[in-house]
């Protein structure tokens, strides 16, 4: 055993890097242990074409705990924003493109070209819609309330909804019940909770805006190095290339340290750990130390539809066909809610989707300095798409890539003649290179989405907690698992 | 003369519901279009000699409070409970015996259900009390509210596969869900709900319940049909009737589902406009049709007693899946789900000597079909999907059918005037059950609208208990009498 620790904190992401920082605060020895050869996870970025760099998985910032901002005095440590509040924009294939900005009547008026009952119901829909997400807020994340029962009462109807029914309850255009929809990704829009994604999207609060959707100047890079910058500052260890192997055990099944892929062992009495729930409980000896059963109760939750990641390297700016949209904005391609649906039966099947929906975020357009001169970036999330895809993602990846620019190439003309690079994230290669299954808010449980954030956190096991995305509701570049982590860190110690 | 009372619907529920006010001393008035009571618990000859119940074989369990309470069993509608349940695929079985001991997984969650379902009826018919929704008691967590944010696949993850489908082929019944959406466990409070077998088919349920109002002193208009509720004053008046006369009555019950009731009843801009919008959302959509068979004699199962229970031809979740993501398109799917029961097995008065009668019923059957109304080749084909699919499982049995009818959704939206055929009254998700109604205040069965109350078989009680949404109407009439009175 080498140099004892207070806490080990298994992943350099921004919330394992969050965690360690709120511990260290606190005075604690925290050591990181991150396996790759650099800090940030799935916010890193990696150069894939010619000068062009684009984050691994994660293209905006969705939902960035304010109080980690604040605490962690993240601004101090260089992170600005470069988009405060990015438009959602709805790319129709007819031209007609839908967008939506912060203001509902600005909004409506967008809408009426779709319909006019929809540009009607706008500003209602979003009245309630908010308002249900500041009660779920106290829910989700108050650490020092525990009594959301009331909470659940008035939000139980919306929280047993598919996002399907409940916007098909206010909406009757495609074009706006299949953009808001797209939010909900992590399940069908027919699953029940599938509603409550929506809700915890309106939930945010970045930059003092309900609900919006930011871009960092200097990409996500930039918010991983701010925190880092946070975590050294309050006096955290960082190593990078160093692997865990195996969560170590004591006598009494209480955590005991971590053992490293060379052989080495730390000793730590507390563990975070950034992977997701399953990975984390199929470490080696915490499986055995819970017992088969929990271990193949582990195994058998199917691990259904994710996202995967493709960026797109260009040597022209691109441009959007069809009517005026803001380049700043993020696009969602899905023609209609039965578009989702679809897509997810095909995905939870193994199979691509015929008709893939996406998320598309042009970087360069939010902040020039990101990309060499003349070249661009296309940002792109696809999914729902396989998990685990029949014949493997191996097989399936020059596929998937080859789908999204034929279908992108649509909305942006040219697309394939001015393309210089392209890289791809399969869901395999998240789970497998960053332990995330909930990579970009997949496979989410409904049942997660009520649960009290206590038990999201905690594992069986003392000792052993998580705070990666796993730790929120709804997985996200948020830094709030490695703060809901931390408190419950503290929580146990004052515990007598 | 006017009503204390008047009830839209002689089904179940208004049966139920018009039996108890009858019972507290209230003059009541039940309004039916058709010629008979009873609703879906009829059974009629289909081809002569051959009789059959045509919409269900068997209704969900009775709350035995209200089993007694009805004197149901002196009227003569006593239940015979259900032995087994079998899945069979042409070579292989699955059994399920309701009866043996120590089943392990499978009984416990069969025994979780049952469970869920009586305490969900017994809220549900107390609830007539409780006005409110959002108060102490109506907050406090249903049962079965886990379920609703559950798949179905999980839920029933017990032991084999062939159990598994087994399970859920139990809990979807003549219903369409996919086995993998979260909330899809919901279903399994539909798992052997079946109140059991009754001597004489299910008629003889519709007679005992009009025997039983008949005893309480409730008036019938049979042929008669309701076309609007009409309001004075702010008040409720009475029911209008197609023939344009008036039943005047201070409350109504109407059993009707909840989007006829407001939607037909009612000139839309006569309700708030909140209710409208909740009343339009409310999902429906039929998923059953049914199919009877008239067999010259027994047919012959690989496994000899699978016909004292239920049959369940080659259920896989798969086949559940694809039935589903078909049925949503508006296409009758290849593989359909399908339940035999040889209902003339327990009742030999529904088959001439040596005869049989067969009934099949298909889930995952669309309303409307992408490709326009029912057509008689389209029934044909619901004949051929049962015909085939019993054949699968017991050789022979096309040879033996003499004859043979098929009920196709919109013949149910017909006969019983449910909307869109939807037997269960709504999508049995949870934002549609399990207290939550089209509304937040008054909680169910109250309505926005004051003496309006509604039982039809959904809202309250889930589709998962028979009698309770009528209870629990009655339930809330009188006590909401008792206030008028007091105040």
């Amino acid at each position: 055993m080498t140099g004892a620790r207070d806490a080990i904190v298994i992943g350099a992401g921004v919330n394992g890097l969050a965690a360690a920082a709120y511990l260290a605060m606190a005075g604690k020895r925290v050591l990181v242990l991150e396996a790759r050869d650099s800090e940030g996870g799935l916010s890193d970025v990696d150069e894939f074409a010619d000068g062009v760099r684009a984050t691994r998985a994660a293209h905006a910032l969705y939902a960035l705990d304010p109080s980690v901002v604040r605490e962690l005095k993240l601004a101090r440590h260089g992170l600005k924003f470069a988009v405060r509040d990015m438009p959602l924009v709805g790319l129709r294939n007819d031209g007609k493109h839908l967008v939506l900005v912060r203001d509902p009547y600005t909004t409506a008026r967008h809408i009426v070209a779709h319909s006019d009952s929809d540009a009607n119901a706008w500003a209602e829909f979003r009245r309630e819609w908010f308002a249900l997400a500041r009660i779920m807020r106290h829910l989700w994340w108050s650490a020092n309330s525990r009594n959301g029962d009331d909470a659940v009462a008035r939000a139980e109807r919306v929280s047993r909804m598919g996002a399907g029914a409940w916007l098909d309850s206010w909406f009757e255009s495609d074009a706006l019940k299949a953009t808001l929809g797209f939010d909900a990704h992590a399940l069908s829009p027919l699953a029940a909770g599938s509603a409550l994604i929506l809700v915890w999207r309106a939930a945010q609060e970045m930059c003092g805006l309900q609900g919006a959707v930011a871009f960092p100047r200097g990409g996500l890079r930039a918010l991983v190095d701010a925190v880092a910058a946070a975590a050294c500052k309050a006096g955290v260890e960082t190593r990078t290339e160093a692997p865990v192997a195996d969560i170590q055990v004591d006598s009494e099944g209480a955590v005991a340290g971590v053992a490293l892929a060379s052989g080495e062992m730390i000793a730590a009495p507390l563990v975070l750990s950034s992977l997701s729930r399953r990975q984390t409980l199929s470490q080696p000896s915490v499986r055995r130390a819970l017992g088969l059963g929990e271990a193949a109760q582990l195994d058998r939750r199917r691990s259904g539809a994710q996202m995967a990641r493709v960026a797109l390297a260009l040597d022209a700016p691109p441009t959007i066909s069809g009517s005026q949209v803001p380049l700043t904005g993020r696009f969602v391609v899905a023609e209609r809610l039965d578009s989702l649906t679809a897509a997810h039966a095909a995905a939870m099947a193994g199979r691509l989707p015929q008709e893939l929906t996406m998320e598309v975020v042009l970087p360069v357009a939010a902040d020039p300095a990101l990309a060499p001169q003349g070249r661009h970036l296309v940002s792109v999330l696809v999914g729902p798409v396989p998990a685990e895809i029949e014949g493997g993602w191996k097989a399936a990846k020059s596929l998937l890539a080859a789908k999204v620019v034929a279908q992108l190439s649509r909305h942006l003309p040219g697309l394939s003649r001015h393309l210089v690079g392209i890289e791809v994230l399969t869901p395999d290669e998240a789970r497998h290179g960053f332990g995330a299954d909930d990579a970009f808010g997949g496979a989410v449980d409904a049942a997660r989405l009520l649960a009290d954030w206590r038990e999201r956190v905690r594992t069986p096991m003392p000792g052993l907690i998580l705070c990666g995305a796993a730790a929120d509701p709804v997985g996200a570049v948020s830094g709030r698992g490695g703060r809901m982590a931390a408190c419950f860190a503290f929580e146990r110690d004052a515990r007598p | 003369m006017r009503y204390d009372a008047a009830i839209i619907g002689a089904g179940a529920e208004g049966l139920a519901a018009a039996t108890l006010l009858g019972q507290a001393g209230l003059r009541v008035i039940v309004i039916e279009r058709g010629a008979r009571a009873g609703g879906r618990c009829l059974t009629r000859e289909f081809h002569p000699g051959y009789r059959a119940s045509p919409y269900v074989d068997d209704v969900a369990e009775i709350p035995a409070e209200l089993y007694w309470q009805l004197d149901l069993a002196r009227h003569g509608a006593v239940f015979v409970p259900e032995r087994c349940s079998h899945a069979l695929w042409p070579e292989r079985c699955h059994a399920l015996n309701f009866f043996a001991s120590g089943n392990g997984g499978q009984a416990r969650l069969l025994a979780e259900a049952a469970e869920r379902r009586r305490s969900i009826a017994a809220r549900a018919v107390g609830n007539g009390e409780k006005r409110s929704r959002l108060s102490r008691a109506g907050r406090a967590p249903w049962p079965a509210a886990d379920w609703a944010t559950t798949a179905l696949a999980d839920a029933v993850a017990v032991e084999s596969d062939d159990e598994a489908a087994h399970l859920a082929a139990l809990s979807l019944a003549g219903r369409a869900a996919d086995p993998y959406l979260a909330g899809s466990a919901l279903h399994l409070l539909g798992a052997r709900a079946s109140a059991g077998r009754l001597a004489g088919g299910l008629g003889r349920l519709g007679d005992a319940l009009h025997a039983a109002a008949d005893a309480a002193g409730v008036q019938f208009a049979f042929g008669l049909e309701a076309s609007d509720i009409q309001r004075r004053d702010g008040r409720l008046s009475g029911v209008g009737l197609a023939d344009g006369s008036e039943i005047a009555a201070q409350s109504i019950i109407s059993t009707l589902d909840l989007k006829r009731t407001f939607l037909s009843f009612f000139a839309w801009n006569a309700l708030p406009r909140t209710v409208v919008r909740r009343v339009n959302a409310f999902r429906m959509a039929g998923t059953t049709a049914r199919v009877l068979f008239a067999l010259s004699s027994t047919p012959e199962f690989a496994v000899p007693q699978a016909q004292d229970g239920p049959i369940h031809v080659a259920p896989s979740l798969g086949v559940l899946n694809a039935a589903y993501q078909d049925w949503r398109l508006g296409v009758v799917a290849e593989h359909l789900p399908v339940v035999l029961n040889v209902v003339s097995a327990h009742d030999a008065s529904l088959a001439p000597p040596d005869g049989a009668v067969v009934t099949a019923t298909l889930g995952a059957v669309p309303f409307r079909p992408f490709d326009g109304a029912w057509t008689h080749e389209k029934r044909e084909l619901l004949r051929r999907r049962a015909r085939d699919a019993a054949e699968s499982v017991s050789p022979g049995f096309a040879e033996r059918i003499v004859a043979s009818e098929v009920i196709a959704p919109p013949d149910i939206e017909d006969a019983l005037g449910a909307t869109d055929a939807d037997l269960a009254g709504g999508e049995i998700a949870g934002d549609q059950m399990l207290g939550m109604g089209p509304w937040d205040e008054p909680a169910l069965p109250r309505t926005p609208i004051a003496g309006l109350y509604l039982a039809g078989s959904h809202l309250t009680a889930g589709a998962f208990a028979t009698c309770a949404a009528g209870a629990s109407a009655a339930r809330a009439l009188l006590a909401d009498r008792a206030k008028g009175h007091r105040t």
